[in-house]
């Protein structure tokens, strides 16, 4: 999962930055309104917190620019104004969520999972394919009930494939979803990532869940 | 409780009453003595009639009364009474409906007769004349006999007038009540629509709460007595609208200045205990900058409070400027040769005021510290102070800001980037010295002039 994080306080932006980092997210930051505007409408996330008090260019007017340009990415708006007028304000220009600071951490990764999760039509914290089971929460797959040695990005790979099983996937999407802007991308990083993905899996039952699809992506679906 | 519509129903009620008896009062009195005077002149032409009648004979007194005197308004002759005396007690003439009765010796002269009022011999109520004259006699007697005087008096009965007086009386009074009546509703109803636009304006006055304070009364339409007391209240409603709007937007701001480190504060910790990364040392440092940052910023609130209230001792004594000036600059300079700042420096030697040293130092080094962090980079400035005007002025070159923010600048909280990025000015430094320089009696004044910003400590009648 990608999330962009827009947010002024270069010491709040680095603990929620980390605190996501650390919950398997792949994050982008920006301290105002332009730089955050320029990477929303250029990456594909999966969500975007937003402060409104920005510098160069307000929040609000971040979100209404970004939904006038028909992005629909979900955003979570972070901020002090907790007036019931600011709230709705805020949820009519396009926020899909809306949190007050000072908040509790858990409560931003928790509805910051929620958010993603809506992107795929997914209400579950769990994802099923035959045997193996992904854990949105704890971010641990097992397969066949045993469970699997994931590093961070084969988890985070595991769980994109997962959460648009039966659809494929290209190479482009996963590395807008799995590498933050600052990633320097070898031209097989995606694909060298899901054979490693692929053996484990393959040790652990033994099928293959991820299947190519030749110059299109993967697809992860039911071993045939 | 006080009405005025009941006070001013009061007021014309018994000014109208007091109208109504005074005019009934006037309208009874001149009936009265036109009643009389037309009573008195038929009595005075009755006495005038025997008086003619009256001849001096050699024998006294001689008259001849014809039946004719008691026809007219008091025909019946029972009821007119009269007697003719001599001045030497002799009864020469007298009205048989006098019977054994006499009527009480009274009198005037002919020119002014006497007239009263009486209980006649028969018990009734009567009106008498009395006037005393010299009877004619024989134009051949005339010489011959002494002229004797003689007293004539005649009365009748005055029911009549009476009944008329009473009748006039009763009509007055049920009149006067009947208007009185009539009036009551007439005043309340007059008054009623005439206090229409005042319950109107009342009644808008009560529906205005904090959240319609944009609401304003409609001038145009009122009654010229009440345009000014309306003028009055939209005035009244447009300084506590921009008053309540830059308490709104400085809660807001508060909420905004304190939330901001809490979170941070927050977020810090809940990270840490969460993903410990073993760098103690940096977390501490960081989260001894925000308790720093929401110290600073309370205690900037506390004194602003606390001088507004005016619990601020002041301690006056003669101030140097010049040498106070560099005291507060040398902390500053280094940050000013950082940027490259070109600092003038105009204050004569040996300038003295008499001030609170602890609040003019607070005033200055706020100012000077504002004008090295806000100026561009290269930029310059002068702090000057000009000995006629009495003014200590901190002047800078600034790059952002426009006509449009200088209202705003003494605004509490207020900071020209919204965002709040800049973390060490909170927005009450020039708040803070405005009401310093209150306490101390000067003003603080603001002024851009291409480019340059100057702010000007000045005694309070220039401010």
């Amino acid at each position: 999962m990608r999330v962009l994080l827009v947010e002024d306080s270069q010491r709040l932006q680095k603990s929620i930055g980390k605190a996501l980092q650390k919950s398997g997210y792949v994050v982008d930051a920006s301290g105002d309104g332009e730089g955050g505007l320029w990477l929303a409408e250029s990456n594909d996330y999966d969500a975007i917190i937003l402060d409104i008090m920005l510098p160069k260019l307000d929040g609000m007017t971040l979100l209404r620019r970004l939904r006038k340009n028909g992005r629909q990415t979900p955003v979570l708006m972070l901020t002090a104004k907790d007036t019931v007028a600011d709230r709705v304000e805020g949820l009519q220009t396009g926020a899909d969520d809306y949190l007050i600071k000072p908040f509790a951490l858990e409560e931003l990764l928790a509805r910051v999972q929620a958010l993603c999760r809506r992107q795929y039509d997914s209400k579950n914290n769990q994802v099923v394919v035959a045997g193996l089971k992904i854990d949105l929460t704890a971010h641990a797959a097992t397969l066949g009930g045993q469970s699997l040695d994931l590093t961070a990005r084969e988890y985070r790979l595991l769980e994109y494939l997962a959460l648009r099983r039966g659809h494929i996937v290209t190479r482009g999407e996963i590395e807008s979803h799995l590498y933050n802007e600052s990633a320097d991308l070898m031209s097989n990083a995606v694909d060298s990532a899901v054979c490693t993905l692929r053996k484990k899996l393959e040790i652990a039952g033994g099928a293959n869940f991820i299947h190519t699809k030749r110059g299109l992506g993967y697809v992860l679906k039911e071993p045939e | 409780m006080k009405s005025i519509r009941r006070q001013l129903t009061l007021t014309m009620l018994c000014g109208f009453g007091l109208l109504v008896i005074l005019s009934s009062l006037t309208i009874y009195f001149l009936t009265r003595i036109a009643l009389l005077n037309e009573f008195d002149s038929v009595l005075r032409a009755k006495a005038f009639t025997i008086m003619s009648l009256a001849e001096q004979g050699h024998n006294g007194i001689q008259v001849e009364i014809p039946r004719t005197l008691f026809l007219g308004t008091m025909a019946d002759e029972n009821s007119l009474f009269f007697e003719l005396w001599q001045t030497n007690g002799v009864v020469c003439a007298r009205s048989e409906s006098l019977k054994d009765a006499s009527l009480p010796l009274h009198y005037g002269s002919q020119a002014q007769p006497l007239y009263w009022n009486f209980d006649l011999p028969n018990g009734l109520p009567g009106r008498a004349i009395g006037l005393k004259f010299v009877p004619q006699m024989d134009d051949e007697d005339v010489g011959k006999m002494t002229p004797v005087e003689a007293i004539v008096m005649v009365a009748a009965d005055r029911r009549s007038l009476d009944r008329t007086l009473d009748i006039l009386g009763a009509v007055l009074v049920v009149s006067g009540l009947l208007t009185i009546i009539i009036t009551i509703p007439m005043v309340n109803i007059t008054l009623r629509r005439g206090h229409a636009p005042l319950e109107e304006l009342a009644r808008q006055a009560a529906a205005i709460n904090a959240d319609s304070l944009k609401v304003r009364f409609p001038v145009d339409s009122l009654p010229d007595e009440l345009r000014p007391i309306a003028g009055r209240l939209n005035d009244l409603l447009q300084r506590l609208e921009s008053s309540f709007e830059r308490e709104r937007r400085f809660s807001a701001d508060i909420a905004h200045e304190l939330r901001t480190p809490l979170s941070e504060l927050r977020a810090l910790a809940e990270v840490e205990l969460k993903w410990p990364d073993g760098e103690a040392s940096e977390k501490h440092r960081e989260t001894l900058n925000i308790a720093l940052q929401m110290e600073a910023m309370v205690t900037q609130l506390l004194a602003l409070a606390r001088s507004e209230d005016g619990k601020i001792p002041l301690k006056i004594e003669t101030v140097e400027i010049a040498p106070l000036v560099e005291e507060i600059w040398r902390p500053l300079a280094a940050r000013a040769k950082e940027k490259n700042l070109v600092f003038n420096f105009d204050i004569p030697s040996g300038t003295i005021i008499s001030t609170d040293r602890t609040l003019f130092h607070s005033i200055l080094a706020n100012l000077l510290s504002n004008a090295v962090e806000y100026t561009p980079r290269d930029g310059n400035g002068k702090i000057r102070w000009s000995a006629g005007a009495k003014e200590l002025t901190v002047s800078n070159t600034v790059h952002d800001l426009t006509a449009a923010d200088m209202p705003h600048l003494f605004e509490r909280l207020w900071r020209k980037d919204k965002s709040r990025t800049d973390r060490e000015h909170c927005g009450l430094g020039l708040v803070l010295c405005q009401t310093f320089a209150e306490g101390l009696g000067l003003g603080l004044k603001a002024t851009l002039d291409n480019g340059t910003l100057t702010i000007s400590l000045v005694p309070r009648s220039g401010a």
